[in-house]
């Protein structure tokens, strides 16, 4: 991998990479922690919610968010989520530049402060976390599990993935079920926490108008004085399309009937760009096969959109229609990938995708957020990373040809419908 | 043309302010160093617009519920071909929105600034309607509709609006319903068009990366004078009391989700945002991230991060509210009142004011990082009659006075609790 972002080991699997804009007013910086999804995940999730919530030197929430508060509404945040078949344990600080400090403070050294502590000296009561605290986080855990439900787009979608992967350990719910989550122990999360800061990958990105100097060295030091016994994480499991479609229908009380449809690359089908660009062409923009034809001719539905996750070698299709239309919809998605097999497309078409992804590529420069994830991205698929004129030339490079050959290598491996229970007249 | 330099000591920036004479507001503001420009062209309408004349009609006229949102989805339509094409030709990202007060139309690009522009301007002033092409979105505003009425985030919000207010049009959903959008035609298209589609109601702001002389070329190109035609809205008479004290529907859910939201009288213009910023410092200091109230209840699992305080304004409405999810909403909502109650009798905490202010001016300045933000910013202050800079000069100037004279004019009996209870699977 070229070394796009100065990134630079500072302990054993330890990785430290700062990008400075002196276009932005605020610094970011974050610590990613990268394990494999296993029946860990339901300890390990717990600990970075633990952790933004006080440390030995601000030892409650209410100090803890009471200093923040006071450092211009500098924010410690928290994240767990899924990449691969690998689970990702995120803390984040957002933190105003020191130029625009009423009183000269030191706001970027004053939060890292904070979030070293929070990270190395968590607040511990007879070397546990405290157990009020403790069951309140385990509670949250449940309900952010259970309140999948409430967003419907992404229970469905979330439904499908775990079918298209059911053998796999990226079907595992990063979040643990609340079963697993019930029976995590005091003892279970911290070896959890151990394991987290000895054991697993660490990518620490640090984005905004600081140069960030001296900050490497303050993560290393603080590295320093733990053991690291860095977990050998395997490759991520890229599997061929069941051989027969699964599908799964669930029915609920509600109003709008959904459709997921996984697809995946076979033969062994790896070719990113091509890949990319089909994607795009079928579902990715508003110029796209599905929002042109499903949603603008058919009138079949308000969003009709595909995504793609490139490292598990897979793309949906998802829409939310009538119950009567469900049949009728699933028939135009497979339709329109075929129309793009058959190179039923225009060069324009083409061209008007290729051109909303390179604007996107483009853009990621201006936001902390955009620059922040497409570098972890970057690290995490080490043989794809590009500067953003290589990335806009192999964007370039895809033929038509190429992008036929990727539509071909789908195949449909799972349809997931959630079916409304409520009667609909067919349009 | 008249062109003013508006310039914050606070931020050492500047941006343009020019009073075009076609009639529209327009802002511009470079931002060097980034990459892309944004650009949005707003009106003042929204969906609480529903009964309103101009100096050219003879009569009012009530509009079915959801049109300013039809009108926004239909808007992207041309004789030739659709705006998303256009923009589509040199890669930009458009997009739309309808709320309460407004409906803008925006685009963000990197490259071809100038021929996105012209396309942004020409087709927010080229409408094409037929009968065909407004028959043929009702299944996709249908389906909208439908997304939401599954969103127990949105219904929380909406059954909210309905509990507090009797009349004011705010409580109709942006979207309208079903049965609404099915009396939407032609004619009634073009006649809030023509209403409220006139430039002299409307800005166009642009931020990031792009040239303002070459921009204002192209608005003095593309800009058809409007004559101001008078535009006269009814707003319905809203009695003090709420409408309904607690309202209760079933969804499917984790945990029961509520917002419980204080009548308030309606402000405007300056004045609103104003007090947009007492309430909102005042709502942090009494019950925010490191106030007693949020760590023990936190603590205690009543709360949980989803809890939050602040106020809900726009043209016509100001509300404060209080949302989230708890397994005891009802609990929620007596122990906020009971803090408010305490806090009226024995003062919120100075230093805590103090901490507040700070937040607020970080969370402002740090606002000012990104180029759609900056170009909504500016578009939202210009509706209000005030610079994009005024806010962080509002936000400044907020007294400890202020947001106690605040909490002690809240009338805490006056309010209305939503709640979403999990439906059983």
């Amino acid at each position: 991998m070229e070394n796009l972002y100065n990134r630079r080991k500072i302990a054993d699997e330890v990785y430290f990479t700062s990008v400075t804009d002196k276009k932005f007013k605020v610094n970011k910086i974050s610590i990613t922690f990268i394990t494999g999804l296993s029946d860990k995940v339901s300890e390990n999730a717990i600990i970075p919610r633990m952790l933004v919530k006080c440390n030995e030197n601000l030892d409650t929430m209410a100090k803890l968010n009471r200093r923040l508060s006071e450092l211009y509404s500098a924010d410690l945040s928290w994240s767990v989520n899924p990449w691969g078949d690998y689970q990702l344990l995120q803390l984040g600080a957002n933190v105003l530049d020191n130029r625009y400090a009423l009183d000269k403070e030191d706001l970027l050294r004053e939060t890292l402060d904070i979030f070293l502590d929070c990270l190395f000296k968590p607040y511990f009561e007879d070397g546990f976390f405290p157990k009020q605290s403790f069951e309140i986080e385990k509670q949250n855990q449940k309900d952010d599990n259970d309140a999948e439900i409430n967003d419907k787009t992404r229970y469905a979608y979330l439904r499908a993935f775990e079918g298209t992967f059911r053998d796999e350990p990226a079907a595992i719910r990063w979040g643990g079920t609340n079963e697993q989550v019930d029976a995590v122990s005091d003892s279970d999360a911290i070896a959890a926490y151990k394991r987290m800061i000895s054991e697993m990958r660490a990518e620490i990105i640090c984005v905004g108008e600081s140069d960030f100097s001296g900050i490497a060295e303050i993560f290393a030091e603080a590295f320093s004085k733990i053991v690291r016994r860095p977990e050998k994480l395997a490759d991520v499991i890229v599997s061929e399309p069941k051989a027969e479609p699964l599908r799964i229908t669930e029915t609920l009380d509600v109003e709008q009937s959904k459709l997921v449809m996984f697809f995946k690359s076979a033969d062994g089908y790896r070719e990113r760009y091509p890949l990319f660009l089909m994607q795009s062409l079928y579902g990715g923009t508003e110029s796209s096969k599905l929002f042109s034809n499903v949603r603008e001719k058919m009138s079949l539905c308000y969003y009709c959109y595909s995504r793609m996750g490139y490292e598990k070698g897979y793309i949906s299709a998802e829409c939310g229609v009538e119950e009567a239309n469900l049949e009728k919809a699933e028939k135009e998605c497979l339709n329109q990938l075929a129309e793009i097999a058959n190179g039923n497309f225009t060069d324009d078409e083409v061209e008007k995708v290729r051109l909303y992804m390179i604007n996107n590529i483009r853009s990621v420069r201006d936001t902390l957020y955009g620059i922040g994830s497409v570098c972890l991205s970057d690290i995490l698929s080490p043989r794809w990373a590009a500067s953003v004129d290589e990335h806009i030339a192999r964007l370039n490079a895809v033929t038509r040809e190429q992008i036929i050959e990727a539509a071909k290598s789908m195949r449909l491996d799972t349809v997931y419908i959630l079916r409304s229970d409520k009667e609909a007249d067919p349009e | 043309m008249k062109k003013d330099i508006i310039s914050s000591s606070r931020l050492s920036e500047n941006y343009i302010k020019v009073k075009h004479d076609s009639g529209l507001n327009i802002c511009l503001y470079p931002m060097p160093g980034f990459s892309t420009a944004f650009a949005i062209f707003g009106t003042r309408y929204g969906s609480v617009d529903t009964t309103f004349k101009t100096n050219e009609d003879a009569d009012f006229i009530t509009v079915p519920e959801g049109i300013a949102h039809y009108l926004e989805h239909k808007l992207f339509e041309g004789e030739e071909c659709n705006a998303f094409e256009n923009f589509a030709k040199t890669g930009a990202y458009s997009n739309a929105f309808t709320s309460f007060d407004t409906t803008a139309y925006h685009f963000s690009c990197a490259e071809h600034f100038g021929e996105n522009l012209r396309t942004l301007l020409d087709f927010v002033q080229n409408p094409y309607f037929t009968d065909e092409n407004v028959q043929k979105e009702q299944g996709i505003i249908a389906q909208e509709i439908k997304i939401y009425l599954d969103d127990p985030g949105w219904r929380v919000f909406f059954n909210g609006l309905g509990a507090v207010y009797h009349n004011n049009p705010v409580r109709i959903d942006i979207a309208g319903t079903v049965e609404s959008i099915a009396q939407i035609n032609k004619k009634l298209l073009y006649r809030c068009y023509n209403t409220f589609y006139n430039l002299n109601n409307m800005t166009l702001s642009i931020a990031g990366n792009f040239d303002p002389d070459e921009a204002l070329i192209i608005c003095d190109d593309m800009l058809k004078p409007s004559k101001n035609i008078g535009l006269k809205a009814i707003v319905p008479d809203e009695p003090y009391e709420v409408k309904e004290k607690r309202v209760v529907q079933k969804l499917y859910c984790a945990l029961p989700l509520f917002q419980l939201g204080f009548k308030m009288p309606n402000l405007s213009g300056r004045e609103c945002v104003r007090n947009y910023y007492i309430w909102n410092v005042m709502l942090d200091s009494a019950l925010g991230s490191f106030s007693p109230f949020y760590s023990k209840w936190y603590e205690n699992g009543l709360i949980n991060e989803s809890f939050s305080a602040g106020v809900f304004r726009g043209r016509g409405f100001f509300l404060p509210m209080i949302s989230g999810d708890s397994r005891e909403p009802d609990k929620v909502a007596e122990e906020v009142k009971n803090e408010l109650t305490r806090l009226k009798h024995d003062g919120i905490p100075r230093e805590d004011f103090e901490v507040v202010k700070k937040m607020t001016y970080g969370d402002l300045v740090g606002g000012f990082n990104n180029v759609g933000t900056v170009a909504k910013y500016a578009m939202n202050a210009d509706f209000s009659g005030i610079s994009v800079y005024d806010n962080l000069d509002l936000a400044a100037d907020v007294t400890y006075d202020d947001i106690m004279n605040a909490l002690t004019s809240l009338d805490l009996e006056n309010s209305s609790l939503s709640i979403i209870e999990p439906l059983d699977r």
